[in-house]
């Protein structure tokens, strides 16, 4: 058998299953589990109410008792509850190699739930020490939901590989989104700490995550300072303390700070632009907007109207709106 | 400069063609293995591999329109790709994000294609074609493994509605020295700022090894063109601009050039990952981008025009007809930083075609 090569299935319907003690089975996560951040409580109680209904399956470890290859966390809900053996169908070593047994668990799992993300990270860094990228890429991927992209593999490998538990954690609460895990994991550890720890403090959304971290590499790059000693500043430090209004409120408000600091002239533009609107005193019905970045030249009125008169009333009011031709004017205010 | 390479991989289909073995004979040493055309892959990716050199067949047109993009002016320039991708590593190269696929690729059909790409020019005589090897890959750093560009020369030099610029960040010229062909040809140096030079651009020639290059192709009489693009905002850029504007004067005489182009660093989102990635310590991202009207990043339009203002001002300077021009720029950027505009790429087409007419007739 070469490296890679997936032997033909067992039959494993006609096993009967034996009761193995539960000090016998190792009970780490092993190199076929791919079960993360559960709640072993349902189990437990559907265990409690019907009994075990279908039996894990281990296999001899040599000379070192049983790992698990399929039903880790009916194993744990057993032990929780004190069983001391479970009934556990069992394979010699030699009846099945680490990757058929990896595909055998896979394939169960598939077919009966979802992966959080950890749990797919778990899958593919394990798949990794078996498979080359490619076959994964292009079989293993698509099963788990994912885009065939080496990018990706390379994200969901560094998740299972080199992100604390605390960020597995996140991401199985969906506080961390799998996008901005990727950019935490291009960055030394106690940078990605520290920004980790920054970041949870506010209540950002998952697009504003993404834009705060985009930010805060691209400041600590300009002013030549690692993350972790950026964010100890006091400016930074400041934004997550109370008093800063609620907290989607403190989120917005940190994004802000943030984008000025790392476009001061653009900021100064749109500010200034702002002013110049303000100025005009217009009704509230009317918006006027800048375009974005200020890269074309082309800005946009909004009038807001219930019938023709009151829109005939409000061009009038604004064709002596004093001011209003110079509103894109150049200056810190954007414009031609 | 010396081309490394660690692996060669050679496309089933081409490990047959008479310049697929030319070259492993020309790199004889390095390890090459035929492969399938689609695997990119080597141990942990890395899309910016550039030690790999492929060889394959080039499946599509060889002579494609400079793919320019939508509400900018574009120079309307026709590019020759025998090659694609480029082994100066350049941190901000757009090359990186560009192709799908990594490693340095040489098209070995090239040679029986470019038959196919001359037909297509003398197909129109009416109409001018400014052509150049330089937008996917640099023009010389390949040849001293193709000998191709000695062939494009005796071609184009033949012609009377076409000119082929070689556009290059090197100094290897001794084979276009050796040459006798002159005309039609446009020899073009990409600069930077010193310190954008040393600090982004590490693969390629010290920038005064490529402005003695320069100085020696016009002594040898060969019309000359200059880039500088990209320009990066960086703490002291004018001063730091100044000084390459100050070298350039020192090296070469105005007259023999045919243009100058100025373009501000722009790049397609997906870049942004790659330089950090590849390049952490780079200091090209720090300029304040916004995205521009095609979907790339660019700087906000001021500094966009205080920067292309304050070069178009000094190259005038310098000498007034030098043949300036920005390079994917709005009409509004045009017209605040150079004082007029071309209007659309067609009027900028007739701007430079008319230039290619004053320099070779």
């Amino acid at each position: 058998m070469e490296k890679g090569e997936i032997k033909k299935p067992l039959d494993l319907s006609t096993r009967n299953p034996e009761p193995v003690p539960i000090d016998a089975i190792d009970l780490n996560p092993g190199g076929c589990c791919m079960s993360y951040g559960f709640d072993l409580e349902p189990l437990k109680e559907s265990l409690r109410l019907h009994g075990l209904l279908n039996t894990p399956l281990v296999r001899e470890k040599r000379g070192r008792g049983f790992g698990v290859v399929s039903g880790y966390r009916r194993v744990l809900a057993l032990k929780a509850l004190g069983s001391p053996e479970i009934p556990c169908r069992i394979l010699a070593e030699r009846e099945m190699d680490d990757l058929q047994a990896l595909l055998l668990n896979l394939h169960e799992n598939l077919a009966a739930r979802r992966f959080n993300e950890v749990e797919k990270a778990m899958v593919i860094a394990r798949l990794s020490m078996h498979l080359a990228p490619r076959e994964i890429l292009k079989t293993y991927m698509p099963l788990l939901g994912l885009h065939s992209r080496p990018s990706v593999l390379e994200i969901y490998r560094g998740i299972e590989n080199d992100l604390d538990s605390t960020m597995k954690q996140a991401l199985v609460r969906g506080s961390l989104s799998v996008q901005a895990a990727g950019m935490l994991l291009e960055l030394e550890k106690g940078d990605r700490k520290a920004l980790f720890e920054w970041l949870i403090k506010f209540k950002f959304n998952m697009n504003q995550m993404i834009q705060a971290v985009d930010l805060i590499i691209d400041i600590s790059s300009i002013e030549g300072v690692r993350i972790a000693r950026l964010l100890k500043e006091d400016e930074f430090s400041a934004l997550a303390e109370e008093g800063q209004g609620n907290r989607p409120q403190q989120a917005r408000h940190a994004l802000s700070f943030l984008r000025a600091k790392r476009f001061p002239r653009l900021t100064r533009m749109e500010q200034g632009f702002r002013k110049r609107v303000s100025g005009l005193n217009l009704p509230p019905k009317v918006r006027i907007q800048h375009p974005p970045g200020f890269e074309s030249t082309e800005y946009r009125m909004e009038i807001v109207f219930e019938n023709g008169s009151e829109l005939a009333d409000m061009i009038r009011f604004l064709s002596s709106v004093s001011g209003l031709e110079r509103i894109c004017e150049e200056g810190e205010g954007g414009g031609r | 400069m010396t081309l490394r390479v660690d692996e060669i991989l050679v496309a089933r289909d081409a490990l047959r063609h008479p310049e697929t073995q030319r070259i492993l004979e020309c790199l004889k040493g390095t390890p090459h293995r035929v492969a399938d055309i689609e695997e990119p892959f080597r141990g942990s990716y890395d899309p910016g591999e550039k030690r790999l050199l492929r060889l394959e067949f080039h499946r599509g047109a060889f002579l494609k329109p400079c793919p320019g993009t939508r509400n900018y002016i574009c120079c309307g320039y026709q590019v020759l790709t025998p090659a694609a991708n480029c082994p100066l590593g350049c941190t901000y190269c757009i090359l990186q994000a560009y192709f799908n696929r990594p490693g340095l690729r040489i098209f070995v059909n090239f040679r029986e294609a470019l038959d196919g790409v001359l037909a297509v020019i003398d197909n129109e005589p009416d109409r001018v074609f400014r052509v150049g090897t330089g937008e996917f890959t640099d023009s010389l750093a390949l040849d001293a493994l193709t000998g191709w560009n000695r062939r494009l020369m005796a071609a184009f030099s033949r012609r009377s509605n076409a000119v082929i610029e070689f556009k290059t960040k090197t100094s290897a010229v001794r084979a276009m020295l050796e040459s006798p062909h002159r005309r039609r040809i446009i020899m073009s140096w990409s600069l930077n700022s010193p310190s954008m030079a040393a600090w982004e651009e590490r693969g390629a020639a010290p920038l005064r090894a490529r402005l003695e290059a320069a100085r020696a192709c016009q002594e040898a009489g060969f019309v000359l063109g200059f880039h500088f693009d990209p320009l990066v905002m960086h703490p002291g850029w004018r001063e730091d601009y100044m000084r390459t504007l100050d070298l350039l004067d020192a090296y070469v005489e105005p007259g023999s050039i045919i243009w100058v182009s100025l373009g501000t660093f722009r790049f397609m989102p997906a870049l942004k990952e790659v330089i950090r990635r590849r390049h952490p310590r780079s200091r090209v991202l720090h300029g304040e981008f916004v995205r521009g009207l095609d979907g790339k990043m660019r700087y906000i339009r001021p500094l966009r025009v205080e920067m292309l203002r304050f070069m178009s001002e000094k190259l005038k300077a310098w000498d007034r007809d030098l043949g300036v021009y920005l390079c994917m720029e709005s009409d509004v950027v045009w017209q605040e930083a150079m004082g007029w505009t071309p209007r659309t790429s067609e009027g900028l087409s007739r701007y430079l075609d008319a230039r290619v007419r004053k320099f070779f007739g």
